[in-house]
């Protein structure tokens, strides 16, 4: 029972809204009804079954998921925080933001296929209404949505192939995209900067924090279900890691700081999609758990950083500046801590844990210039007040919780405390950082837009709807529009790409390098 | 007569005599119509709740009117012809209650309500025809007593879209008749079998002229069903008002075609025969043709009405894809999405019908900001809307995932495809609607078209999509609950494909 409580919070929310006049006091208690989650992480009994819901839906929790259900609570109360004291929300954004919170803890808790899906689809089109708070967002909500509508697709194709009893590489293929979309799994990545870049503070940080949860553990919940798939493992590994240096490198680029921090998802999510190659190159090493933690720590991370883009000040910065240090995975954080356990899962497929060993600590030191990057483009935020609560209790959030997830997952934490291991990325970063410092008006001036991709891509969607919606009705399809307003765009952003090329040149050296090394 | 051969009787005179009734009352008794009308649809409603309690404990209810040597007509209650029995005998009472709102003050009240009535008689008895010559029966009166429902309004237009009408299925009826006759030709008299086929006994020699008629049959039936290209008449036939684009579009007519596809490939030739002879594949291809084709067709419409009629015409081919990709969870999915199908649909043109009659709104363009002034019935829309496209926890998701499954499952992935491809473009041609309802402001003074109401409309309007959508809900969510019709439908399969 507890666990399907978790859930009744924000659909009476959706109810109330109904009414007439509810509104005010539904964005009230908002920050509240999250926290109805926590008895379910902290305590959860046996799974529960309600074979009267939908196809027979069953929700549970494996010991992985407790920690990232207790974490997704946490979040999303924080983030309704900083909702409730960020100016005026309008009864649809207000109903999207608990639809999409019910999607969100639901899909934690779903463990048969139509069930996840359900919650998935739920969250994944809710979010749109996050999004889209005003004029200026909807093209990055369309953008967004579209995506995602095609991706649920994927996911269905894939959910369907396990329902049936027929696993493999398709299925695992479909599941990888499907769920991938969300945590920017190249080439679906585009539509999350602009996205995190048109939304708010709140409304990024559930982007950022909530959903990559969500998807993460749909991908640890079924994609191990394929079975072994030494090929689709090979492609994991080399698909994580290219986003988890190409996002490091595009988010350098940035000069939004939600935009940059979105692509330090998409790069921090390619450490978890070719940890996921690791399952399955098998015989399976038990990754969940390390995986979990990993996104539970950049989860929660990521969203104060998030939140944080919303607040200014130098006490904020200073809160920035430690959560940097946690994504870069300096000395005792959260990042250290998941890097070291998953490292020390590689034995099941040796060759697969000598690469892991020799490129996880450079991921850090690209995340550490990152964040450099990030701290330099917030160092005069203003302050905004009725933001900085929600975003230091989400900061000590989210350095503790790492901790208390590793002593509630791991029989002996201490192992994983590790020293110079963790230190000397953080140090070549510096030198590069030092190095490049002479340089930094001219790199200042490269940019990419937010999204790459999505200059070529929009355009391209939009005219193909209009060539469907145009097609037989007697008006030409306009196939000209492309040749029109395409290319403007493309060389309008190419002026900034010089500067990628560069970076991008640097990184695949530094890649070869590494498998070389390897 | 005993109680078994009764109660199909009952079912089929609930509404045939109350519709001869009304024929000859006289325009002004408003109140003596409607209550002949509301009592037949509630005691129609309570059969078939009777009936499906008396099948389901394995009871079985036939009676046979000698009319033809041979060719009796034969009434039976099993539990395909409940299925659509109980949707159609729902629905009925719901757009009985819309039409009385809907028609309030307009002229030759007596003449529709008659046909109304005439044309849900025709269609329970389609449902609960035990033989082809009783089907086809029907299955007659059913297209002519549309035909001035389709007319009702006698504009230019309207009698145009009824002349189309005609020739269309009138068409269709005249292939079907033949291929009737060349089957009974060859097997002689049978009846719809219970399991397997009726005519699966002939010998290997009339396998071609087998196949012939199959496809003659199915494409008789596809008429109506609206398969590309016999679809033009459906887009066509918006211009009638909106309680008789229900009745088309998910209560009788559309309906009655896919239901004879069903039947054609399950009890005339039996799933497996219709396979072994191609017919089946064929079939799947002009679904799966239809699918893509009719959506791709809504898009381009600003009218809703119209994009709501392609959207029929991609829709209904769910259910023949369904029968056609031959296996029990494709069967599931197909027979499923005739009930899912029709709820969905008439809430869709409900509220396209009370968007129009209260606000003189027709067009997409034309509803920025109109969830502001209709809550209800854009909230009505957008479920239905939302179950078009498959998303879960609606009725539609229910049909989509087990048409999925039937397609892995027949190792038809290319039919997956399609239907995901399907639900992109509902997406692509219905959430521009949701949005322009909810999230468009609204520039100038609305057109109001009735006297201003406590609620957004007249409630005798406001009150079936309502009711309606909740069902959508209800028949997603509460999917496998034993009073779904998904446990019905399961039924079905087993009895059709036994373990």
């Amino acid at each position: 029972m507890i666990l399907a409580l978790a859930l009744l919070p924000p659909l009476l929310a959706v109810a109330l809204l109904a009414a007439p006049g509810m509104q005010r006091r539904v964005l009230t208690a908002t920050p509240w009804l999250p926290l109805a989650a926590l008895p379910a992480a902290l305590a959860p009994p046996p799974p529960m079954e309600l074979e009267f819901l939908l196809l027979g839906l069953r929700l549970g929790l494996e010991p992985w998921a407790q920690p990232l259900l207790a974490a997704t609570a946490l979040l999303w109360a924080c983030a309704g925080w900083a909702l409730r004291h960020g100016g005026p929300v309008s009864v649809p954004r207000l109903l999207a933001w608990q639809l999409t919170l019910a999607g969100n803890l639901g899909a934690l808790m779903a463990l048969d296929e139509p069930g996840f899906y359900l919650f998935f689809a739920l969250l994944s089109i809710a979010a749109y209404g996050v999004v889209v708070r005003n004029r200026a967002a909807r093209g990055a909500a369309r953008t967004y949505l579209a995506v995602a509508l095609f991706a649920e697709l994927l996911l269905l194709a894939g959910l369907m192939l396990l329902a049936l009893g027929r696993p493999g590489p398709t299925a695992g293929v479909l599941l990888l995209f499907g769920l991938g979309a969300k945590l920017g799994m190249l080439p679906l990545h585009f539509p999350l900067p602009p996205a995190y870049a048109a939304t708010d503070a709140a409304g990024a940080a559930v982007f950022g924090g909530g959903l990559t949860m969500a998807a993460v553990a749909g991908w640890l919940r079924f994609v191990p279900q394929v079975g072994t798939q030494p090929e689709l493992a090979i492609y994991a590994l080399a698909a994580g890691l290219a986003a988890a240096f190409l996002g490091a490198a595009a988010g350098l680029l940035q000069r939004d700081s939600r935009a940059l921090l979105a692509y330090s998802t998409i790069s921090q999510m390619g450490i978890v999609t070719a940890g996921l190659g690791l399952a399955l190159a098998g015989p399976a090493p038990l990754v969940a758990a390390p995986l979990a933690l990993f996104a539970l720590h950049h989860g929660l991370t990521k969203a104060a950083l998030l939140l944080g883009t919303g607040a200014g000040g130098p006490l904020v910065l200073t809160g920035l500046a430690l959560l940097s240090l946690a994504l870069a995975g300096a000395p005792l954080s959260g990042g250290a801590l998941a890097k070291a356990w998953l490292e020390s899962m590689g034995e099941g497929a040796p060759a697969l844990a000598e690469m892991a060993h020799g490129w996880l600590p450079f991921t850090s030191a690209a995340t550490a210039l990152l964040m450099a990057r990030f701290l330099w483009l917030m160092r005069g935020a203003a302050t905004r007040s009725g933001q900085r609560g929600p975003f230091a209790a989400l900061t000590v959030t989210a350095l503790a919780a790492p901790w208390l997830a590793l002593l509630y997952l791991h029989p002996q934490p201490t192992e994983l405390v590790k020293g110079w291991a963790t230190l000397w990325p953080l140090l070549v970063a510096a030198g590069v950082l030092a190095l490049a410092w002479p340089l930094r008006t001219r790199i200042g001036r490269w940019r990419l837009p937010p999204g790459d991709l999505v200059v070529v891509a929009a355009p391209l969607g939009r005219l193909l709807y209009r060539a469907a919606a145009a097609w037989g009705s007697g008006r030409p399809p306009r196939l000209l529009q492309l040749s029109r307003f395409a290319p403007r765009a493309l060389e309008r952003h190419l002026r900034g790409l010089p500067g990628t090329g560069v970076v991008l040149f640097a990184l695949v050296l530094l890649f070869a390098v590494v498998l070389a090394l390897g | 007569m005993t109680l078994q051969g009764a109660l199909p009787l009952a079912i089929l005179g609930s509404s045939l005599l109350p519709g001869l009734i009304i024929f000859f009352l006289a325009e002004p008794h408003r109140r003596g119509r409607t209550w002949l009308n509301m009592a037949g649809a509630v005691i129609k409603v309570l059969l078939v709740a009777g009936a499906l309690l008396g099948v389901y404990h394995g009871a079985t209810f036939e009676v046979a009117v000698p009319l033809v040597p041979d060719y009796p007509l034969l009434l039976r209650l099993d539990p395909l012809a409940l299925l659509f029995v109980s949707l159609s005998a729902v629905l009925w009472l719901l757009t009985t209650v819309y039409a009385v709102g809907y028609l309030e003050g307009s002229p030759n009240r007596s003449r529709f309500f008659g046909f109304f009535s005439l044309c849900v008689s025709a269609t329970v008895g389609i449902a609960m025809a035990g033989n082809l010559f009783t089907l086809f029966f029907f299955y007659e009166v059913l297209t002519l007593s549309t035909y001035p429902l389709v007319v009702h309004r006698e504009t230019e237009q309207s009698l145009r879209a009824g002349r189309i009408y005609l020739a269309y299925v009138m068409t269709g009826s005249a292939v079907l008749l033949g291929a009737v006759v060349w089957l009974h030709a060859l097997a002689g008299p049978f009846e719809f079998a219970v399991s397997g086929g009726a005519v699966d006994h002939l010998d290997a020699e009339h396998r071609p002229a087998l196949l012939a008629i199959f496809l003659l049959m199915v494409g008789g039936f596809g008429v109506k069903a609206a398969l590309v290209p016999m679809h033009r008449w459906l887009p066509a036939a918006m211009v009638a008002p909106a309680p008789v684009s229900a009745l088309l579009h998910a209560v009788a007519v559309v309906k009655a075609g896919a239901f004879g596809i069903a039947r054609t490939v399950y009890d005339v030739f039996g799933a497996e025969l219709a396979h072994d002879l191609g017919g089946t594949t064929v079939l799947a291809a002009v679904a799966g043709f239809t699918i893509i084709y009719g959506s791709l067709r809504a898009l381009q419409q600003d009218d809703l009405k119209r994009r709501l009629a392609y959207s029929t015409v991609s829709q209904l081919s769910y259910i023949v894809l369904g029968v056609s990709l031959v296996g029990p969870l494709a069967t599931i999915g197909g027979l499923v999405h005739l009930v899912h199908q029709g709820i969905m649909k008439i809430t869709l043109f409900f509220a396209a019908g009370n968007l129009a009659e209260t606000l003189h709104l027709h067009k997409v363009s034309e509803l920025d900001g109109v969830g502001r002034r209709m809550p209800w019935t854009m909230a009505a829309f957008t479920v239905a809307a939302f179950g078009m496209m498959s998303a879960p926890p609606l009725a539609g998701f229910v049909s989509e995932w087990f048409l999925g499954l039937g397609a892995l499952e027949g190792d038809a992935p290319w039919a997956l495809a399609v239907l995901l491809a399907s639900s992109l473009l509902n997406a692509a041609y219905f959430l521009p609607v949701v949005y322009r309802g909810w999230f468009r402001p609204r520039r100038g003074p609305w057109h109001e078209n009735l006297p201003r109401h406590r609620l957004e409309t007249h409630p005798w309007l406001l009150l079936p999509p309502v009711i309606t959508a909740g069902m959508v809900i209800a028949l997603g969510l509460f999917a496998a609950s034993v009073w779904s019709p998904l446990t019905w439908v399961r039924l079905i399969a087993a009895q059709e494909y036994p373990l």
